[in-house]
């Protein structure tokens, strides 16, 4: 998706190598996706159209 | 020693070989100070750098390269950012070390940033063409 527009970024966080992140996020599980730094999130490994459709939603 | 074993090092530089047109520019960003994973991620990269000669690699540290830590924004360490031939931010990057699972994302990634190619849907890029505000996406992972 970063690939696809400049405005993106993607980013992978390994979640152990920075638990004050992980932790501000609650992630509990992986892989966890948090948007805008947590305007949205996503738990789970998910299609792609999900992890669209939270991007647009915080966007409107 | 060495990180990849030699085995993997054949199948990956097949990969590599077969399926890398362009080239992947990737910039590793370390730390001297308390930073325990960053000396094997910059060990699993220069292996991977050998591999190809369609991958351009440059070891940057946070106090030595500062201007590029700040340009490119990197908060955390170790840090790898792919960037474009004119040094510009691709958008992707990885914060720790990218070993299990998180091994395959990367090599994954230095194709498809190589060949500036994705595998979604023409939907899904059609309707990410048309954002204009700036969005963060950051997948938490683990080694596991």
């Amino acid at each position: 998706m970063a690939l696809a527009n400049p405005h993106i970024r993607g980013e992978m966080i390994e979640a152990m190598e920075f638990p004050e992140l992980s932790s501000q996020f609650n992630v509990m599980g992986v892989p966890k996706t948090v948007i805008n730094d947590g305007k949205a999130e996503q738990e789970g490994a998910v299609p792609e159209e999900v992890i669209l459709e939270k991007i647009m939603q915080i966007l409107q | 020693m060495a990180k990849i074993d030699e085995k993997d090092k054949e199948t990956i530089k097949g990969m590599f070989n077969d399926q890398m047109q362009g080239t992947a520019h990737v910039r590793f960003f370390g730390a001297k100070d308390g930073c325990d994973y960053c000396d094997d991620t910059r060990e699993i990269l220069e292996e991977l750098a050998e591999l190809s000669d369609h991958i351009d690699l440059q070891i940057l540290d946070k106090e030595e390269n500062a201007d590029e830590v700040s340009r490119l924004d990197v908060d955390k360490f170790p840090a790898i950012v792919f960037v474009k031939e004119d040094g510009t931010d691709t958008g992707v990057r990885f914060y720790g070390i990218p070993s299990g699972y998180e091994f395959g994302t990367l090599i994954e990634d230095i194709i498809d940033v190589a060949n500036d190619k994705t595998t979604l849907s023409q939907a899904t890029l059609d309707q990410l063409k048309n954002i204009t505000q700036d969005v963060k996406i950051s997948v938490f992972v683990t080694p596991t």
